[in-house]
């Protein structure tokens, strides 16, 4: 089936609950390939796999102790599959730059879910855990890294 | 759970804490009750870390006041609006469960405020009485600071460093010196390393103290002694003439109400529900509740309001942006004798900016590019203080007509503004706006900004300690006058609130009670 057929499709509340299982290791693979196109996109320094690591964690804790979360992951892994298959597809764009969602009420396509479930996510995790440093900074609002006894402090001083 | 304890402490955060741990380590065969009418918070919870990361949502927002709707559980009367959205927690581990970990100590004058300016209260002794208490506290929270920054005398250095100031707080700095005030580093407890509680809403490594965390350390230590339970609301003390022989509570784990005895209770509930157990005690001796022959419980209700400004400089070249998500600078330099008169003010940066929210212009769809133009276009730099709301005898909290959540009693403030803080307010706003101008921003009007409403965060006053009935709920050692068994422990003793935040007050405090209870019940 087309991406575009299967990213329009309206989540009703079944579609999604009805495939709530376990996600697979190609699913979580399929996920972090999508991860590792935000540091594409935004031309990033920072290599995605240095935060790979965080963005595994994300996804085991929501797995685990948010139920409604693993169809979500679901949901992404096999959308962005089918976008996968069409070579000519510029996801990126039709996915960081063509699909905005500021308010997950709003989202009531299965892209639109992927976007404000998953990738939005997965862009505020990318940044706290390391993007930011991309800009300049030594920490970034809601995160915390470093020591605070250390030769070099913990923030630009 | 036993029917008989040595000692109940209703309440779990850091007043109860630290007396249970200072009674403890002098007597550790004694049995001692925890009641609490919240349940524990997820520590060292990753799916609650990054729920907190990515979706800003809080563990505890659920233990929070409903103000609104219909399980609404506050009301504000009088002339003057009071906040209590956000402003506890009501959990285990009490509102440490949220707090910022900013811990200052009240400077001398404070504790003569009456005598001295004709606002607030009197304590009944003076900060030397309370110094050795707050170097222990400061031990306790793992506070760090800078000795030798503006405040009052101090018996040794912090345990911990300060976190120092990041670029734009040094920038902002240079202009609190230019204008004659003396900045200095906010002290801030917080523990070295990351204990991931993913609760910590300021700080998402969670090194910060909760007393949850310490209590665990507590029941590991004296697991015979120390009992905690969770989803038990006091109701009533159980008085007989001057003694309280014990507890009535509603356990809704049971969903029943229950009695305990005790030789000893210490109200370690906050400045809200002390005060309301007190009024919920009525006995023949006792008609008006215990401790309230003079009608003082609930009285002099006490707080400090926020002051908000915030100014924009038109480029950002230094690529600045918010790396702390608290503040660390600070000043006390406007809280001097002299201008206590007017109003007693604490001075420090908005944590919030310089802000450029990367992560949320990705999401909008930004560009590369268009962030970077965004980032180097423009700073904002904000500063707040804090105004102390000393109030006096007709601001007060009493009981609502129903139950809200945790089954406790609903709330009802009465709270009117004396209109010499809105004054003094503006002056001290203009004071800000030339600050935020001398280090070049341009004021940012905005109708949300300027002098905030009072809040709940850090209220006290509502069974103010001092020397007499007449003009007070608790004694100097937090007794409740005509008791001989009934203490409070909590930021409801406190006179005044001093425009800090009261945490290490109130530690302090704590330290002091534990370790004169485990006096007396030795000697006894």
């Amino acid at each position: 089936m087309s991406w575009s057929i299967i990213a329009h499709e309206d989540v009703g509340s079944s579609i999604l609950t009805q495939h709530d299982r376990s996600l697979t290791d190609a699913e979580k693979a399929t996920l972090l390939r999508l991860f590792g196109r935000i540091a594409q996109h935004w031309k990033f320094k920072i290599s995605p796999t240095q935060i790979e690591p965080f963005a595994r964690d994300l996804i085991e804790a929501r797995s685990v102790s948010i139920p409604s979360y693993r169809p979500e992951y679901l949901n992404a892994a096999m959308l962005y599959q089918a976008m996968e298959a069409e070579a000519a597809l510029d996801k990126d764009k039709v996915i960081f730059t063509d699909t905005i969602v500021e308010d997950g009420s709003a989202a009531t396509t299965r892209l639109q879910h992927m976007k404000w479930y998953v990738v939005n996510e997965f862009i505020t995790c990318f940044v706290a855990l390391g993007g930011f440093k991309d800009f300049g900074g030594r920490n970034y609002k809601g995160f915390m890294g470093g020591s605070r006894f250390g030769d070099t402090p913990p923030v630009r001083t | 759970m036993k029917k008989e304890y040595d000692l109940i402490l209703v309440g779990s955060g850091v007043a109860a804490t630290l007396v249970a741990q200072r009674v403890l380590e002098a007597q550790p065969s004694l049995s001692v009750l925890m009641l609490e009418a919240g349940h524990p918070i997820a520590l060292r919870d990753r799916a609650a870390w990054w729920n907190l990361l990515v979706s800003n949502k809080t563990p505890y927002f659920r233990t929070y006041d409903e103000e609104t709707g219909a399980n609404q559980e506050s009301t504000t009367v009088g002339s003057t609006t009071w906040k209590f959205e956000e402003s506890r927690v009501r959990a285990l581990g009490g509102s440490t469960m949220h707090w910022g970990g900013w811990s200052l100590r009240y400077k001398e004058e404070d504790f003569k405020l009456w005598s001295r300016t004709g606002r607030g209260g009197d304590w009944p002794f003076g900060y030397d009485e309370l110094e050795p208490w707050y170097a222990l506290a400061e031990q306790m929270l793992s506070v760090g600071g800078v000795a030798s920054d503006e405040g009052p005398a101090r018996s040794g250095e912090y345990p911990l460093p300060p976190f120092p100031w990041s670029a734009p707080e040094r920038f902002l700095a240079e202009s609190f010196r230019n204008a004659g005030l003396v900045p200095g580093h906010m002290p801030i407890a917080r523990f070295n390393r990351c204990m991931t509680t993913g609760t910590c809403k300021y700080c998402p490594i969670g090194s910060r103290y909760t007393a949850q965390d310490h209590l665990a350390e507590l029941v590991l230590k004296y697991p015979r002694a120390l009992e905690i339970v969770t989803g038990c609301t006091a109701r009533a003390l159980l008085m007989e003439g001057r003694r309280a022989r014990g507890l009535k509570y509603f356990d809704a784990n049971a969903g029943e109400e229950r009695t305990v005895s005790a030789e000893r209770v210490v109200i370690c509930a906050g400045a809200y529900e002390s005060p309301k157990l007190l009024l919920q005690s009525p006995s023949p001796e006792w008609p008006h509740g215990v401790g309230n022959t003079t009608d003082q419980v609930g009285r002099y209700l006490v707080t400090h309001s926020m002051l908000t400004i915030k100014g924009r400089a038109t480029s950002n070249k230094e690529r600045w942006f918010q790396e702390y998500d608290f503040p660390t600078l600070m000043s006390r330099s406007w809280d001097t004798p002299e201008r206590q008169r007017d109003g007693k003010i604490f001075l420090f940066n908005d944590r919030s900016r310089p802000n450029i929210d990367i992560a949320r212009l990705m999401i909008k769809g930004r560009t590369r590019s268009e962030i970077e133009a965004a980032l180097e276009g423009s700073r904002e730099s904000g500063l707040h203080a804090f105004i102390e709301e000393a109030g006096g005898y007709a601001n007060r909290l009493e009981l609502g007509p129903g139950e809200g959540k945790f089954k406790l009693r609903q709330t009802r403030v009465q709270f009117d503004r004396d209109p010499h803080v809105g004054v003094y307010a503006n002056k001290v706003l203009r004071d800000m706006a030339e600050l935020l101008q001398a280090a070049g921003y341009t004021i940012i009007p905005d109708d949300k900004d300027g002098l905030q409403s009072p809040r709940g965060d850090h209220c006290s006053g509502t069974c103010r300690m001092g020397t007499s009935p007449s003009n007070s709920v608790t004694d100097p050692n937090l007794q409740v006058h005509g008791t001989d068994n009934v203490f409070v422990c909590s930021n409801a003793v406190l006179p005044n609130a001093a425009a800090v935040n009261p945490t290490l007050t109130l530690a302090a405090l704590a330290l002091r009670l534990g370790t004169h209870m485990a006096s007396s019940i030795a000697n006894a």
